[in-house]
């Protein structure tokens, strides 16, 4: 069923701008407006989107709208989508962030800063855990230990480029091949 | 420094990245360890704003192209945000079952992995800058241990080490040494 345009920006406005927590909430959010409520997507269209979200470069969530939208209103919808998720966002983070740059020599300001830092360079090693949590049973302790440490080893005992990492593990993902596969 | 330089190195690391804040080593290595256009700081700085609002995790860029170019450079990082997006459609239309071939999903694995490690390198010099007293590196603890063992939102993380920060304010102790 084709949506039509004010009701398809409104719910897309809506799910992206209230949603907290980042791509996956706002992807369940979305499934259960779409699908299950709106019936404007299929599941199977759901799934093909979702999944060609996670192999998109760049911020899944907003690959899985262009997708969603490019398979509900062809490439209008698409663009759409994606601005109507993530353009008010973006113009609140700069507003915060301005308002951050006047208040931060603040003495409370400075102080709720200290450990909001402290929290998000703990949220950095959190990330990187979690995107090597669930890979671990498909790529095995091993690879996972070797693909991420020698990353690590690379890039900041080496000084190699991340780019260069990235070639070099793409690299070894294709022609390494994981346990049981032949 | 200059829009569409700033769009394009933007742009590069987002195209070179699958998921969360896998840009980020890339984009703390073309502009704060070789250009000098934002500090450790900043870049810190943006990752926290952009998670206390709505949004996606790659929000950050928008905050990290207005520290380097004000309001056009944060037009340029949400530029860059978009673009690969739209990559999905071309997906679509050509790849569709070869999206799951054993080698493509294996190649992903592995750069994602990796940028895991390029994420943990990243982390090391902002860690040496946010984690400077006992209280910065009890609250990293705990919000390390919450964010991997619970499915809290980041929001609430960062909004309660907000709290920690002010109670230790008002009790006249010092959050930096």
């Amino acid at each position: 069923m084709r949506p039509n345009l004010r009701q398809f920006t409104g719910l897309f406005l809506r799910v992206g701008n209230l949603t907290f927590g980042g791509g996956d909430p706002t992807m369940a959010a979305l499934q259960i407006e779409l699908v299950d409520r709106k019936r404007w997507l299929t599941q199977e269209q759901f799934g093909l989107a979702y999944s060609l979200a996670r192999l998109t470069p760049g911020t899944n969530v907003l690959a899985f709208c262009a997708g969603a939208g490019w398979l509900m209103r062809s490439a209008g919808g698409a663009v759409i989508a994606v601005l109507a998720v993530s353009a008010p966002s973006a113009m609140l983070a700069v507003w915060l962030l301005a308002a951050y740059q006047r208040w931060e020599n603040n003495a409370i300001v400075s102080a709720a800063a200290g450990t909001i830092f402290a929290s998000v360079a703990a949220m950095m090693l959190a990330s990187a855990a979690l995107l090597v949590r669930p890979r671990l049973r498909e790529a095995g302790l091993g690879r996972c230990a070797l693909l991420t440490g020698g990353a690590l080893a690379a890039n900041f005992g080496m000084g190699l480029s991340p780019l260069l990492v990235l070639a070099l593990a793409a690299a070894c993902g294709f022609f390494w091949k994981e346990r049981g596969q032949r | 420094m200059n829009v569409l330089l700033l769009y394009l190195l933007l742009v590069k690391a987002t195209l070179l990245s699958f998921s969360g804040l896998s840009s980020l080593p890339i984009i703390r290595h073309d502009l704060v360890v070789v250009r000098g256009a934002l500090t450790e700081r900043q870049l810190n700085t943006s990752v926290a704003v952009a998670r206390m609002g709505p949004g996606p995790l790659g929000l950050y860029l928008v905050c990290v192209g207005y520290f380097a170019a004000g309001v056009p450079g944060a037009i340029a990082g949400c530029l860059a945000m978009m673009t690969p997006a739209f990559l999905i459609i071309a997906l679509m239309r050509f790849l569709g079952g070869r999206a799951e071939h054993e080698a493509v999903q294996r190649t992903i694995r592995a750069v994602v992995l990796a940028a895991a490690g390029l994420l943990l390198s990243s982390t090391i010099p902002m860690a040496r800058d946010a984690w400077v007293s006992p209280l910065t590196v009890v609250t990293a603890t705990i919000s390390f241990v919450v964010l991997v063992r619970t499915k809290l939102d980041t929001v609430w993380v960062i909004l309660g080490a907000a709290i920690v920060g002010l109670i230790w304010h008002a009790l006249g102790l010092p959050v930096h040494p």
